[in-house]
């Protein structure tokens, strides 16, 4: 195994990689930039290098920092997280080029895998069925031609991308034009590369993923899927696993498609297959994701399997260390994800501090944070602050607990969303897990009206006036013969 | 006349009107009277209310009150804390932010005149990109911001003039 490991990412999957890592016995080193100093992930971590840049988020992907650190320091593999330098084929190159070990895949999957467009021919190829299909190429008008060709309405989306970043939804011909510039300027700005292209967009579609580990060497195994459908702004907010209300035999299609195409590759890695399933039990691939997803708790803790090590043990010993049968899903497990955000405000992101909070052990509740009381939540990250993740013996006794759970934490002094987790893991809609990605949509002001929290708004102004810094001064400056008197203004 | 402390909760007026502070407090809320008793008073703090236990923790900023009230969390804007400078910043002829962000691109310059829908300011709040649009036929006054600036929620990103 790696005598140490470099984490080039921050917050709460830089801290969980260093756990595992820790717990491997490798020295683990961390990257921060000045913004993050007093960051979790920096004060957990063996060693920490700071990356200077004037925008904070620029420190994270700074290749040429990063690699002169990994060289000064010695470093024998590096992790990426996801998002930042996770999905860059060049800087997965450098790294093994220095011969560090990258914990990922080779820089051509990870080029294959990551232009959208490509990566659809590599599906098609291992028989994995897509849906129709439209590409860009520099004559807008063909491109116009062809989308009517898919008909409306259709999806618009980034070659290069992800995170629903460059995607647009085109109800008609008429808003075609529009719609391209849109999808091509964020793509050009996120991306540096405007390509796009369309697709069908498929009504109550589900979004459903499969988690594969491969060696490298053809070796592929599939640790069952996510149900990924909770989405707000075209990002997920709940997953699960498994799957409810997922028919048996569309599962192991599902999961076997995964693997099909994986092997295809020599995929090497942890890595998720994304599909759209519809309404009708068709599934399309989306994408293939060729890290460690923000959602893979879900599996660890119906598979009993930590992904992180065994990426780490792939990278170590090019082979895996589960087969197929040793896999079991047990069990029901849910992931919320902890945003700073408005949810009355069309999902704003929320900046400020937080100024108390607290994190309950309870069983079966498993907290992956990277924040502490104290620390600023600024725009340079993401709103993201960290996950909730809860198990059950099923899919009802994981979702009580999640209620339980959000309900005994808090965050306060910065807006979260919470409050809106909560609604839906009470909401019928949710409980009868007949998902699709238009549920919150669907089901907004349900969502955004709870009775509690209603109710309790007259309790809550009490509380507030209690703390209002003249009344406590009052309170504590009195005897009781003056109280009852009353508190006087000038 | 007696404290008065005035919250809003979601843009509706919250009034508490404090009457007694003994041991059993009294509080009248839009009208509705309230008997409190409080039985611990450090981080968090368990309240009897009506007859009823609730447990609160609460954290306080410089403009809210953030509160959590058995399950859920509120956020509490400190009415009489609304200053002169804010309401100016908010004024007819100012664009302000609704949340924080950066600027991706600026795509007009002072003294242009623009019609109503133009569009001023390209920015990003973290993942989500806004088109600041003119709000009627005008002149660009003054641009606070250059490309790649970020702004705080409520920061005044340009003024306009009568055209």
């Amino acid at each position: 195994m790696f005598k140490n490991i470099l984490v080039v990412n921050r917050g709460e999957i830089a801290c969980r990689i260093i756990s595992t890592a820790q717990d491997m016995g490798i020295e683990t080193h961390a990257i921060f930039h000045h913004a993050d100093r007093n960051a979790p992930h920096v004060t957990l971590a063996d060693h920490c290098h700071e990356v200077e840049s004037e925008v904070p988020v620029a420190a994270y992907l700074d290749m040429d920092q990063i690699l002169k650190i990994a060289k000064n320091a010695k470093i024998e593999s590096i992790h990426p997280g996801y998002g930042f330098l996770s999905e860059n084929p060049t800087f997965a190159q450098l790294v093994e080029e220095k011969n560090i070990n990258f914990i990922g895949p080779t820089g051509a999957s990870m080029t294959l895998l990551g232009d959208k467009i490509r990566s659809r021919e590599v599906a098609i190829k291992a028989d994995v069925p897509v849906s129709a299909s439209a590409e860009y190429l520099d004559d807008e008008q063909a491109f116009v031609e062809e989308c009517k060709k898919i008909g409306f309405p259709l999806l618009l989306k980034a070659s290069a991308g992800g995170g629903g970043k460059g995607m647009q939804i085109v109800n008609s011909a008429g808003e075609l034009g529009e719609k391209i510039q849109l999808s091509r300027g964020e793509a050009e700005r996120y991306f540096g590369d405007n390509r796009i292209y369309a697709e069908t967009y498929i009504s109550k579609p589900r979004h459903i993923e499969v988690q594969i580990l491969g060696d490298g060497n053809g070796d592929v195994i599939h640790l069952f899927e996510r149900e990924c459908s909770i989405q707000r702004r075209f990002q997920k907010i709940i997953e699960e696993s498994p799957a409810p209300n997922l028919d048996t035999s569309l599962r192991e299609k599902i999961c076997a498609a995964a693997c099909e195409l994986a092997k295809s590759l020599n995929y090497r890695n942890a890595g998720t297959v994304e599909f759209i399933v519809s309404e009708d039990n068709q599934y399309y691939f989306l994408e293939m994701n060729t890290r460690l997803q923000v959602e893979h708790p879900v599996t660890e803790l119906v598979c009993d399997i930590d992904l992180v090590r065994e990426q780490l043990l792939i990278a170590a010993n090019g082979k895996l260390s589960h087969s197929q049968n040793e896999i079991v899903q047990s069990g029901h497990a849910i992931e919320s994800r902890i945003c700073c955000e408005d949810p009355n405000n069309n999902f704003a992101p929320a900046t400020g501090k937080i100024e108390s909070c607290h994190l309950p052990s309870i069983e079966n509740t498993r907290y992956d944070i990277g924040f502490s009381e104290g620390q600023k939540i600024t725009s340079d990250f993401d709103s993201m602050i960290g996950k909730l993740i809860c198990y059950g013996k099923d899919r009802d006794a994981a979702i009580q607990k999640s209620i339980e759970s959000v309900g005994k934490m808090h965050i306060l002094g910065i807006d979260t969303n919470l409050n809106f987790l909560l609604a839906i893991f009470r909401s019928k809609p949710f409980s009868e897990g007949f998902l699709h990605t238009g549920f919150i949509s669907e089901n907004q002001n349900a969502l955004t009206n709870s009775s509690i929290y209603e109710e309790n708004k007259d309790i809550a102004a009490i509380v507030a006036t209690l703390e209002d810094p003249e009344v406590r001064h009052f309170m504590q400056n009195s005897s009781n013969l003056h109280r009852s008197i009353g508190l006087w203004r000038n | 006349m007696t404290f008065r402390n005035e919250f809003l909760i979601d843009e509706d007026v919250y009034t508490v009107e404090i009457l007694s502070l003994n041991n059993e407090m009294v509080m009248m809320v839009n009208g509705t009277r309230y008997q409190i008793r409080r039985t611990t008073t450090d981080a968090s703090s368990t309240l009897k209310i009506n007859n009823k236990v609730y447990k609160t923790y609460s954290a306080d900023t410089k403009n809210d009150v953030y509160l959590k009230v058995e399950s859920e969390t509120y956020r509490l804007e400190k009415k009489k804390n609304e200053t002169a400078q804010s309401k100016e910043d908010q004024s007819a002829n100012n664009i302000n932010a609704s949340m924080p962000g950066i600027v991706i691109e600026v795509t007009v310059k002072e003294g242009d005149k623009v019609k109503e829908g133009d569009v001023i300011l390209s920015t990003e709040s973290m993942k989500m990109q806004t088109n600041i649009i003119a709000p009627k036929d005008s002149v660009i006054g003054k641009i606070y911001f250059k490309k790649n600036e970020t702004f705080e929620k409520g920061a005044v990103l340009a003024t306009l003039e009568e055209m």
